[in-house]
């Protein structure tokens, strides 16, 4: 195992500034991911916050080097975003639009939009990972706490939910 | 189309669903590092800490031996209250203390306890006191068991026939004092007691009494506590004239600008920090909690219908009910000390829903639906600051 940053170091020893510094190169990537996930940019905001309070508190837990920080910490936005979803039963969900479910007119921008938020959140997340923040295999299994090969499987079923007729050479 | 024409559009909408972060997510997260608490201890830390506050707690108790301590007059003569019936001698009238036990030690004396008892032929109510007595203490009898609550100016009606009203200075009843501030006895003379006031230094308490008030009281020492005995005058039942025990606040629907409760100049953001919906019977009432002070411009306006215009994206938005309430208040802020929903589906029968409108650059923008007609009553409350709106049941 490489050995640990200065910096990471002082954020596991508690030093708040140094945790920061540390994660806020992170930010925007799970920015992307909680607005993908939650479909509502300030709910997303809030998940990012809120996961970053967590990820402050349980800095003790992270084994590994710098490089384990990214899919530890995006994992946390990932289920807080599962728990976002979850405790917002009692107030009113914003819906994608998913007016027109044509499955035949997947081409179109807004049938594509359609069709990715229409998928459960464990099928959203690893498309995210994968298409959009571009995790390498090995991260992206980290983050979904999966092997790797189940991880290329779950990204490879969710894209066939949006194209049936991709293989998986298209997908990696 | 192409896997790369897929990879791409594909892209393209994550970006459309997302868009950019806002500037001050950075920020936002930042402070919330910096004021969460730190990194939490192992369990097993916790374990231990527990059991050695139990042991230091048990010997604490062991050593001051309270239950195995003969049973005698308290040193000094200090007067003592008893289970058993005391002669009854009815006062009736303002009582202020020539002088407390402890009074001019401490600026302010801190309730620590609100007690009360059924003692026979009459009921007690005893207010304890942490570092010092109250300096002074005005307690009155009255007709009826309506009080005005303090700073609301708002009537609050007790259960019972008569009322005693308790009026304590240089007091302080929200520091030392977690236990409810509303205690329904049901004894046959004390039926209630309400915190009227809890500001500024003056706690008013009433109490509501079944029957004519009629009441003595005194100070005991060890721990510094004030005494008031009720006795329901010659009626120890609730008399059939008595008023109903729930009768509703009466709403006045204002539908007018409030003014700030601060005469001070407000502070540059106002950061919001809880909405917090709830049904009162007659009314249902949002309370906007603004944590670090009262904005000075908050307008309150009637739509006719439920319709918004979402800012700054001017997308319309529809909320429940039939009519509406936009709230603006300029120089808030409602993300960053707040965290809960946004879009709050009450199911009261006046208030339906509370939606946020807008958040953007300093105006925070609250949609109100409700189903009854549009009359709102609004006003500031401080300690902990907090704009009031109630809404009228349907």
């Amino acid at each position: 195992m490489e050995q640990r940053p200065q910096v990471l170091v002082r954020a596991v020893e508690g030093d708040p500034d140094a945790f920061s510094r540390l994660i806020e190169p992170l930010l925007d990537q799970a920015y992307r991911l909680a607005a993908v996930m939650l479909a509502d940019r300030s709910a997303a905001e809030d998940a990012v916050q809120e996961a970053s309070i967590k990820a402050w508190r349980k800095v003790r837990q992270l084994r590994g080097d710098a490089g384990s920080l990214r899919p530890w910490f995006l994992s946390i936005v990932g289920n807080e975003c599962r728990m976002a979803r979850r405790t917002r039963w009692w107030s009113v969900i914003k819906v994608a639009d998913v007016s027109s479910p044509a499955p035949d007119a997947r081409e179109s921008h807004a049938d594509l939009r359609a069709a990715l938020l229409r998928l459960p959140p464990d099928e959203r997340l690893p498309l995210v990972l994968h298409f959009y923040l571009d995790l390498p295999l090995e991260e992206l299994a980290k983050t979904l706490r999966v092997s790797p090969a189940a991880a290329k499987s779950r990204v490879y079923r969710a894209a066939k939910r949006l194209r049936a007729d991709l293989t998986i050479e298209e997908v990696f | 189309m192409s896997n790369d024409d897929f990879r791409r559009e594909l892209n393209n909408v994550f970006d459309d669903v997302s868009g950019p972060p806002s500037s001050g997510l950075r920020d936002r997260v930042r402070s919330g590092i910096a004021s969460a608490p730190e990194a939490r201890s192992p369990y097993w830390i916790a374990g231990v800490a527990a059991c050695v506050l139990t042991a230091l707690i048990v010997g604490a108790l062991y050593v001051a031996n309270p239950l195995r301590r003969p049973i005698g007059p308290i040193p000094g003569g200090m007067p003592t209250p008893t289970a058993t019936a005391q002669p009854f001698v009815c006062t009736q009238q303002d009582y202020m203390p020539a002088a407390t036990p402890s009074a001019g030690a401490q600026s302010t004396a801190f309730v620590s306890a609100l007690r009360t008892a059924s003692q026979g032929s009459y009921d007690r109510l005893t207010i304890e006191f942490q570092g010092g007595s109250p300096t002074d203490v005005r307690i009155k009898g009255q007709s009826g068991t309506t009080f005005t609550a303090s700073p609301s100016g708002q009537p609050v009606t007790l259960k019972g026939s008569d009322g005693i009203q308790i009026v304590m200075r240089d007091t302080d009843l929200h520091t030392s004092y977690s236990g409810s501030t509303d205690i329904i006895t049901g004894y046959n003379h004390l039926a209630e007691v309400r915190r009227l006031e809890d500001f500024e230094g003056v706690v008013q308490l009433g109490l509501g009494v079944n029957g004519p008030a009629c009441y003595r009281a005194f100070f005991l020492a060890s721990p510094s506590r004030l005494v008031v005995d009720v006795q329901a005058g010659a009626a120890p039942t609730p008399s059939p004239t008595s008023k109903p025990s729930a009768s509703p606040q009466t709403f006045v629907c204002t539908n007018q600008d409030i003014q700030s409760a601060s005469q001070g100049t407000p502070p540059p953001v106002v950061y919001i920090s809880g909405l917090r919906p709830g049904a009162h019977g007659t009314y249902d009432r949002l309370v906007i909690d603004l944590g670090n002070g009262v904005p000075g411009n908050v307008t309150v306006e009637v739509r006719s219908g439920t319709s918004f215009t979402m800012s700054p994206s001017g997308m319309p938005t529809t909320v429940r009910g039939k009519n509406g309430i936009l709230v603006t208040i300029r120089g808030a802020d409602l993300h960053t000390s707040y965290s809960g929903s946004t879009d709050i589906v009450t199911g009261y029968p006046g208030l339906a829903e509370v939606k946020r409108i807008e958040d953007f650059e300093g105006v925070v923008q609250l949609g109100l639906g409700v189903n009854g007609p549009a009359c709102y009553h609004a006003y500031f409350l401080t300690n902990p600051n907090r704009l009031v709106i109630d809404v009228q049941a349907a």
